[in-house]
């Protein structure tokens, strides 16, 4: 089925209608992993779409997906290639960013963590339709923070100017167009931004628990038992409903006929309708951008209430996109590379890859692989359906649980606590051994999570 | 065979709420329509219901009975398309469900009413043991709606239904179970493909996500309609 062709990656062969091969960076065990056989023929049905170039990639914390699975990489021609919702996911520029802060965590006092941990769940909305009451963004201001990114937050006062110096792209997707998006998704998005949403999504502060590279983390400011902030978050309904939108157009024109899964429906990246779509796209990657500005300005605001440590204090290492399409240059090419569930990873580009709730998350520094595109993973995926994992823990005390792991949880939802507990998950440092044995990227640090806001 | 106290009743199934306002609660795995009381007699035999679909509804508002004396707290239900159950039993009844008896606060269950959807998965000769408990005698399955599948990363059911409409309405149901607020988009159009139903369900979730915020991103462009039945996959 495939072949071993170095550390951790994998061939896939080219046959029946693939126009390039399958490339699958895994270690054995987690290829050996139960339901691994339907993400892979995803992978295959994927290097069926016209333009794609090189292959067709799978990380280490691959799962099934809406046409791509989770976990994908695919670069197609930018003239003669397509681009494809499925390639992107729902939740469009949904991704992660990490600040530090200059103390250790352990300074903080119980009473402190206790008081900051309730401070965010406050500022910071959570869950099922918890947005802004009294913050709704109107057209004026809708059309200029779509457009020009996060630098809008910053202008009106959410956050440093040095943020987006460390913020992927700047944060901002270049080519946004706020009359490609629909009254709908701009209906749904309106009161969302600088919530957390619901689900997986979470702002979590931890300790940095173990450096893996002095020289790396002594240039990034990192510090061993060094506060963290976490933030998990995408374009929330403004998001999905773009990717809808164009699903509904693209399924409607018959773009899905004669495709191996008609949710890798695709329109030509020159074509107006794989315009339309990108411009769209763009502006849900821009809206995300800003909504995690917005929340790392109210952590930063929270600090300061509680423990009167000042915005500028807390640094911004990077913030990344894991479900996006971009287009790059790689080896004298331009491309379109759709990263769905995968990650950036530019060479000494910082990584972002949240692990669990309980366990850890990674930082790693990119290599600039050529060979996944400058790509890595993007988390520890699911080993553990939602439905199990409720029964799992169904009676038994969650919060308590957590305690004694070292981690506080606040939640608008208990039951989005037990859909989301640690055994639900793959082992982190399993998926990110398998990057760094690839020479994808390299292990950094490793975080160790304490507090944390779900929602 | 002795006697016994007995009555035909549908069994129901609802996302009922964990906690409820203050009475002598009926238990969830308890809780029925009452089709026919029998009284004291011997145990007749359950004549089958030829039944082949599902039966969905609503609680649509709440009844306090006896009108004379409120003494039990019920939810009215409200079928979608044909009760079915009335002819069954050949005869008008009211279609409700008790939760809880009296000592209770009228007006607490009243501001606390929110309506759920509700299946209804069998048929059941139920014996009275008293003290709000009820013992099935003999049981007839019922076609149900859907059933929820395990799925890595998403929520995921497998959907019942004759045709394309009863497909849409028993989605929309399965949904519901999740997130009972949906309710108040649920109606019973009659899309003439699968696409039309997927379509159909996202209007249904960015409404609810307008409305109040909904924990479902989209329905997927998944599966077929094959053998009466289709995979349903949301993300959320």
């Amino acid at each position: 089925m495939y072949k071993k062709i170095g550390p951790a990656t994998y061939l896939l062969p080219q046959e029946n209608g693939m126009l390039v091969p399958g490339l699958i960076i895994a270690t054995e065990e987690l290829l050996n992993e139960p339901g691994m056989e339907e993400p892979l023929q995803q992978v295959r049905n994927v290097a069926c779409l016209p333009g794609i170039v090189g292959h067709s990639i799978a990380m280490p914390d691959i799962h099934w997906g809406y046409g791509f699975p989770i976990g994908a990489v695919a670069a197609m021609d930018a003239k003669d290639g397509v681009i494809s919702p499925g390639g992107v996911g729902y939740d469009i520029n949904c991704g992660v960013r990490l600040a530090v802060g200059k103390i250790a965590f352990s300074s903080l006092s119980e009473k402190t963590k206790h008081e900051l941990i309730s401070k965010i769940f406050n500022y910071v909305p959570s869950g099922v339709g918890r947005g802004h009451r009294g913050k709704t963004i109107h057209d004026k201001d809708y059309k200029n923070l779509l457009e020009h990114g996060a630098k809008w937050s910053v202008r009106q006062g959410f956050g440093l100017d040095i943020d987006l110096e460390h913020t992927e792209s700047n944060g901002m997707i270049e080519g946004a167009n706020f009359d490609a998006v629909s009254s709908v998704a701009k209906e749904r998005g309106k009161d969302q931004l600088g919530t957390i949403g619901s689900g997986n999504h979470f702002v979590e502060i931890g300790a940095i628990e173990k450096i893996f590279l002095p020289d790396t983390a002594k240039e990034w400011g990192i510090f061993e038992g060094q506060l963290y902030i976490l933030i998990h978050s995408g374009s929330r309904g403004f998001g999905h409903q773009i990717c809808q939108d164009t699903l509904n157009a693209f399924i409607q024109k018959g773009f899905g006929e004669n495709l191996a899964d008609r949710q890798l429906v695709a329109a030509p990246i020159q074509s107006e309708d794989g315009r339309r779509y990108f411009e769209a796209m763009a502006a849900a990657a821009n809206f995300a951008f800003n909504n995690r500005q917005q929340i790392l300005h109210e952590v930063r605001q929270a600090f300061k209430d509680i423990c009167n440590i000042q915005h500028e204090e807390i640094r911004l290492i990077y913030d990344v996109c894991h479900n996006i399409a971009k287009f790059e240059e790689h080896a004298g090419k331009k491309l379109c590379v759709h990263r769905k569930g995968a990650t950036r990873a530019f060479k000494g580009q910082p990584v972002l890859v949240p692990g669990d709730m309980g366990r850890a998350s990674h930082l790693m520094v990119g290599l600039g692989n050529s060979l996944t595109w400058a790509s890595s993973c993007h988390g520890a995926g699911r080993a553990r359906s939602r439905v199990a994992s409720m029964k799992n823990w169904k009676g038994k005390d969650i919060k308590d649980y957590m305690k004694n792991q070292g981690v506080t949880v606040l939640a608008s939802s208990m039951k989005t606590v037990a859909e989301e507990m640690p055994d639900a998950y793959k082992d982190v440092d399993v998926v990110v051994s398998a990057v760094q044995e690839a020479g994808l990227a390299n292990m950094v640090a490793k975080l160790k999570p304490h507090l944390v806001i779900k929602g | 065979m002795e006697e016994k106290r007995l009555f035909i009743g549908a069994e129901v199934w609802a996302p009922w709420p964990k906690e409820e306002p203050r009475g002598r609660h009926i238990l969830p795995e308890n809780r029925h329509l009452t089709l026919e009381f029998l009284g004291n007699v011997k145990p007749p035999e359950l004549r089958p219901p030829r039944l082949t679909t599902a039966l969905v509804g609503k609680t649509d508002k709440l009844v306090f009975l006896p009108k004379k004396e409120e003494r039990i707290a019920a939810y009215h239900i409200e079928f979608y398309g044909e009760d079915l159950l009335k002819s069954y039993i050949g005869k008008e009844y009211l279609p409700h469900v008790s939760v809880a008896r009296a000592p209770f606060n009228k007006k607490e269950w009243e501001e606390n009413f929110t309506p759920l959807p509700v299946i209804i998965p069998a048929i059941h000769l139920y014996m009275s043991i008293g003290n709000l408990t009820y013992k099935p005698l003999a049981t007839h399955k019922l076609p149900l709606p859907f059933v929820e599948i395990e799925h890595a990363a998403d929520i995921a059911f497998h959907i019942y239904g004759n045709t394309l409409a009863e497909i849409f309405l028993h989605a929309q149901i399965a949904l519901a179970f999740k997130f009972p607020p949906l309710l108040k988009y649920v109606n019973e159009g009659k899309p003439t493909s699968l696409d039309e139903i997927i379509m159909a369900l996202n209007v249904i979730v960015a409404l609810t996500d307008q409305d109040m915020g909904c924990p479902f991103k989209a329905v997927s462009f998944h599966g077929e309609y094959k053998n009466n039945s289709w995979e349903m996959i949301v993300d959320v």
